[in-house]
């Protein structure tokens, strides 16, 4: 690179790495109970016939505030990776399917949006 | 296969299969049936099974499809194969998604203009039973306005997330008002049979609309960084403590329906079975 040349680039969210490792431990844990939890209780309340208001309660409210990041806002880097952990559960992604298929069908999504859906959001 | 939506879209497949099925044995049934009868007396055991899967499956999934195909939409054209075929899916669940929400308000139109508010009404029909879940089925057209809240507000959620990223704060601010709207919504129509259902859901909004007025910090309105580091701190803990709480009611719901299930069988006494 030539000496003086001016780099122009958006610096992303920069994290202390000692902060996102606790960030994403925390989020692990919170993950694998709400797994357990939806899991569990589901078929609990298939068998048991009981009144399913609040699970399904949990789960939209979650939804809602798990998709909050979506927006083009400067969320501080832990909070974003914390509510990244829990995407998967409430996407019902509960197996990465995704990943599989497009690694059979040679697939890259990112390649079609071409800098992430918003400034923030890749 | 649309990207990013994974076993949504696998399930949605393994139910139109299953509605194919059940349509069949149906059809069979429904020949014995007297075809002078109005329709909706007509519906059978696996019509009205699948009707309420479908319902409860476009429920809980409607945020999650309206985001994954908008994307899509966002980048239709490409020349892959796999884009062609993905695009040609994100058009027919486009329309499902319209379907669905048409036949949501088309519920609540019937039931605004045929009964009467002061009448209290019987249960619901069967097949969509599921949409009034936790619902008071005694005055339906007031109740179904929440179910259709509810839709309409993802749906705009999804656009403002994936057409409004030009203008945060509009993204912001339209989420925000959405929520003070559902607050206002449950309060005045009192969707909800039970207080407690009631309180849980204004509680969840009230959780919800905090999250949008921490979004509304993050969009620059803030300006010191160790506010918004703190302001971040606490839109993590009110995420656990929303998850805490609706745990608790949740495993709190499955004690009581233990309680019942063992009242019923026998092995505890009804009185000992916590049983209101």
């Amino acid at each position: 690179m030539r000496q003086g040349t001016t780099l122009r680039k958006e610096i992303k969210r920069q994290i202390e790495p000692h902060q996102g490792e606790a960030v994403k431990v925390l989020s692990t844990v919170l993950s694998v109970i709400l797994r357990l939890l939806i899991f569990i209780s589901f078929f609990a309340f298939l068998l048991l016939g009981g009144d399913m208001v609040p699970f399904w309660a949990m789960v939209n409210t979650l939804q809602l505030l798990i998709h909050l990041p979506l927006m083009n806002v400067e969320i501080p880097g832990f909070a974003a990776l914390f509510l990244k952990g829990l995407l998967d559960v409430t996407r019902f992604e509960f197996v990465p399917l995704d990943g599989l298929v497009n690694r059979l069908t040679g697939y890259r999504p990112d390649a079609d949006i071409e800098g992430g859906l918003n400034a923030v959001f890749e | 296969m649309i990207p990013n939506l994974g076993l949504i879209w696998i399930a949605f497949l393994i139910l139109c299969a299953a509605t194919v099925l059940a349509g069949v044995k149906d059809l069979l049934t429904l020949l014995k049936y007297d075809f002078k009868a109005p329709f909706l007396r007509r519906q059978t055991k696996w019509y009205s099974f699948m009707s309420n899967v479908w319902t409860r499956f476009m429920l809980e999934v409607f945020l999650e499809m309206t985001i994954c195909i908008l994307i899509n939409f966002t980048a239709m054209g490409g020349s892959a194969s796999f884009q062609r075929s993905s695009s040609a899916c994100s058009v027919i669940l486009f329309i499902v998604l319209g379907l669905f929400l048409l036949f949501v308000l088309s519920l609540l139109a019937y039931k605004w203009y045929t009964t009467d508010p002061g009448v209290p009404e019987g249960e619901p029909a069967s097949s969509h039973k599921t949409l009034f879940l936790g619902l008071n089925t005694k005055h339906q057209a007031r109740s179904l306005m929440y179910p259709v809240w509810f839709l309409t507000r993802r749906l705009i959620f999804s656009i403002c997330v994936v057409a409004g990223g030009a203008r945060p704060v509009g993204q912001v601010m339209t989420v925000l008002v959405c929520s003070l709207l559902m607050w206002c919504l449950l309060l005045w129509c009192r969707p909800y049979d039970t207080y407690d259902y009631q309180a849980l859901q204004l509680f969840n909004e009230a959780m919800i609309l905090l999250a949008c007025i921490h979004m509304l910090c993050f969009t620059g309105f803030v300006a010191d960084m160790s506010t918004n580091q703190s302001l971040g701190f606490t839109l993590i803990l009110l995420v656990i403590v929303t998850f805490f709480v609706n745990s608790l009611v949740l495993i709190h719901s499955l004690w009581v329906a233990a309680n019942r299930m063992c009242a019923k069988r026998g092995l505890i006494s009804v009185a000992n079975s916590n049983i209101n």
